[in-house]
């Protein structure tokens, strides 16, 4: 495998073998050290030190059920420290068959001039983007796939990555050419946007499967993986429902962020969880689908096709997040108006938990009454116009909440928080506080556990371990649902890894990738000037109780910072 | 012998339909003094208790838990994450 620069200045390409130290590190593991070796913790963010990485998780390649996302990283422009932001779709598997460990996008150039980045066996192909430019995702895709063919794979930024908002994602095609799976968080269309990169095209074509050194004990822990995966009971749940099942789960224990977080319990509960969308969908036939999977040989198929009355298409996929923080949060119990409203931020290319969340904060700052669908969409037609107010709600909760003089805003880093209340979910609340990456809650959601949430002495051991563990799975490249397959089949973990590139790893890798990943992780923020100060729930949830339960964030700060302390280990 | 009135709440496939569709919500009598584990097995809910969260007043309740009169129980097949 190797490693792919460009140089965005000098318009030119070094290819290089994968260095040793990074041979057995992938997807955000790799991000992160890739980040600790190249580039100055302290640096712009959207300067010419910081670079854009692509890594595909160690498990890429080989269709394995829902084992193929990529990894998007760099210095975040928004939390201003490391950021990993990974997607389903096909950007990862074309990468690996170009045999590409790691795509380093680097420099800034002279000009204002944008390009299209054409990657394949032939190398990097820096062509005008100048038709593309102001041009919506959706719009942008069809022109990039009528142009270089339906087989390449797209990641490409939105009229808000060129304008380096703070909540741009990128964008990456599904299996079925949509671009709909964003690596959403922390600006990294915005570091995009700053290298003057509109799209990347990735024709692998020429391409072929990675090497399996071991074809047969690969095939047998495939097969034993594969049926573990099948046989989880949460696979058919979110095969039927997607991550809309999570609304009456999340609500049920009063952490349903309602009215920019007022609240853990929606009035409006009904009209959007997963069981009324699937009947719904199922109700209005045509387009609609709710079971899709975003990445080929996925078996769970979580993903969605959301369709309007008349069947045709609003948006793929309408996930849980987005129900929460564009819906619930917003006091928007019509789902209709959620997916469109979705549809929006993809082609702008933002990301919805921000966006969401930004937009709690307008209504409370009194520029939209909550349950307004049609203001909201106006508010997000000001994003589209790039008015000062566009700019503002564009740039996220933190920057709205700031401009517009409101101090219940629900970040941590700067990032917005998903759609897990921190005060009714305490172990989600002590991961948004002490992850690297900020509020995230793909960083270690622990609302599973059979627990009782609302006790702060038990909470951080709770997200150690769901951190550990959701680093390790991002480094694999394997999606949080796979997590369910090798939960049941440990083992086959290792022996897909040892199958594949011949390492002799551990029975616990999983665990050594999520530990040794946290630790670059907390490492590069150390650097960059994060202290125990950062790790925290904002003051407001330590204080105001948040009905039904009447509970603030309570876990304590002594817990906070001596979650990771065993992993501490300067790298200098 | 005493009974008492409750509600149960069912989520995504816990749920069962009828001709007349999907049933998410059950009211039920049941004797004083049962168990969650006992109503589970009553409700016939595919799924091994490993696999379930109960849920009352937002809090999640064991198999021993006995409800009282005019609990909402939400019987939740558990899911990691959204």
């Amino acid at each position: 495998m190797q490693v792919w620069r460009v140089n965005t200045r000098q318009k030119n390409d070094t290819i290089e073998a994968c260095p040793q130290s990074w041979e057995r590190l992938g997807g955000r593991g790799l991000v992160a050290r890739i980040l600790l070796d190249e580039v100055k913790p302290d640096c712009d963010a959207l300067g010419k030190y910081n670079k854009l990485i692509l890594a595909p998780g160690l498990l890429v390649g080989h269709k394995l059920s829902s084992c193929d996302r990529i990894s998007f990283g760099g210095k975040s422009p928004l939390t201003g420290g490391v950021k990993e932001a990974n997607a389903g779709g096909i950007t990862a598997l074309n990468l690996v068959s170009l045999g590409i460990k790691a795509l380093i996008l680097e420099d800034l150039p002279e000009d204002d001039k944008w390009f299209i980045l054409h990657i394949s066996k032939s190398g990097v192909r820096f062509e005008s983007a100048d038709d593309l430019i102001g041009l919506g995702v959706y719009q942008s895709t069809e022109i990039l796939l009528n142009r270089y063919g339906k087989h390449v794979s797209l990641a490409l930024i939105g009229p808000c990555g060129e304008r380096q908002y703070l909540a741009a994602g990128i964008m990456n095609l599904d299996k079925d050419q949509n671009p709909s799976r964003i690596a959403a968080r922390g600006g990294l269309g915005a570091l995009m946007g700053s290298k003057k990169i509109k799209a990347m095209v990735i024709d692998a074509q020429q391409g072929e499967k990675p090497p399996i050194l071991d074809a047969e004990r690969y095939k047998q822990a495939q097969k034993t993986f594969t049926q573990a995966l099948k046989d989880h009971p949460q696979t058919k749940i979110y095969h039927d429902y997607g991550t809309n099942a999570m609304p009456g789960m999340s609500d049920g224990f009063g952490g349903m962020p309602t009215r920019n977080f007022s609240a853990g319990h929606f009035e409006g509960l009904e009209k959007i969880r997963g069981e009324t969308m699937r009947e719904m969908l199922i109700e209005r036939d045509g387009e609609g689908k709710p079971s899709h999977a975003c990445m080929p040989g996925c078996i769970i198929q979580c993903s969605n096709v959301y369709a309007d009355e008349n069947g045709k298409t609003i948006v793929s996929p309408l996930e849980y997040e987005t129900v929460g923080l564009l819906g619930a949060n917003l006091g928007i119990d019509d789902l209709d108006t959620i997916a469109r409203l979705n549809w929006e931020c993809n082609d702008l290319g933002l990301d919805t938990i921000d966006t969401g969340a930004a937009l709690g904060v307008a209504a409370e700052a009194g520029l939209l009454k909550f349950g307004d669908g049609k203001r909201a969409l106006e508010l997000i037609h000001e994003i589209r116009q790039n008015t000062i107010l566009g700019r503002v709600l564009g740039n996220g909760a933190a920057i709205a909440g700031k401009v517009l003089g409101v101090t219940h805003v629900p970040v941590v880093k700067g990032q917005a928080m998903s759609a897990y209340e921190p005060r009714a979910i305490k172990g989600t609340g002590v991961t948004y506080a002490t992850s690297p990456q900020g509020a995230d809650h793909t960083a270690g959601l622990t609302i599973r556990a059979k627990v009782n949430h609302l006790d702060p002495s038990i909470q951080a051991n709770i997200s150690r371990n769901a951190q550990i563990n959701m680093a390790g799975y991002d480094s694999l490249g394997a999606c949080i649902f796979a997590g369910n397959g090798f939960a049941s089949a440990p083992q086959t973990i290792k022996e897909l890894i040892t199958a594949r590139y011949g390492w002799e790893v551990s029975d616990n890798f999983l665990e050594v990738l999520g530990k040794e990943t946290i630790r670059l992780e907390k490492e590069f923020n150390r650097r960059a000037g994060f202290t125990s100060a950062h790790d925290r729930i904002p003051e407001w949830m330590t204080r105001e109780p948040l009905p039904p339960n009447q509970s603030v964030f309570d876990v304590p700060e002594r817990d906070l910072d001596n979650i990771f302390e065993d992993l501490i280990q300067k790298d200098e | 012998m005493e009974t008492i009135r409750i509600v149960v709440h069912l989520h995504t496939i816990a749920q069962k339909w009828s001709e007349e569709g999907r049933i998410d919500k059950i009211n039920l009598e049941v004797k004083d003094g049962c168990t969650i584990s006992e109503l589970i097995k009553q409700l016939d809910i595919p799924l091994k208790w490993e696999d379930i969260l109960v849920v009352v007043d937002q809090k999640t309740v064991s198999g021993d838990y006995q409800p009282q009169d005019r609990d909402e129980i939400h019987i939740i097949p558990a899911i990691s994450g959204g």
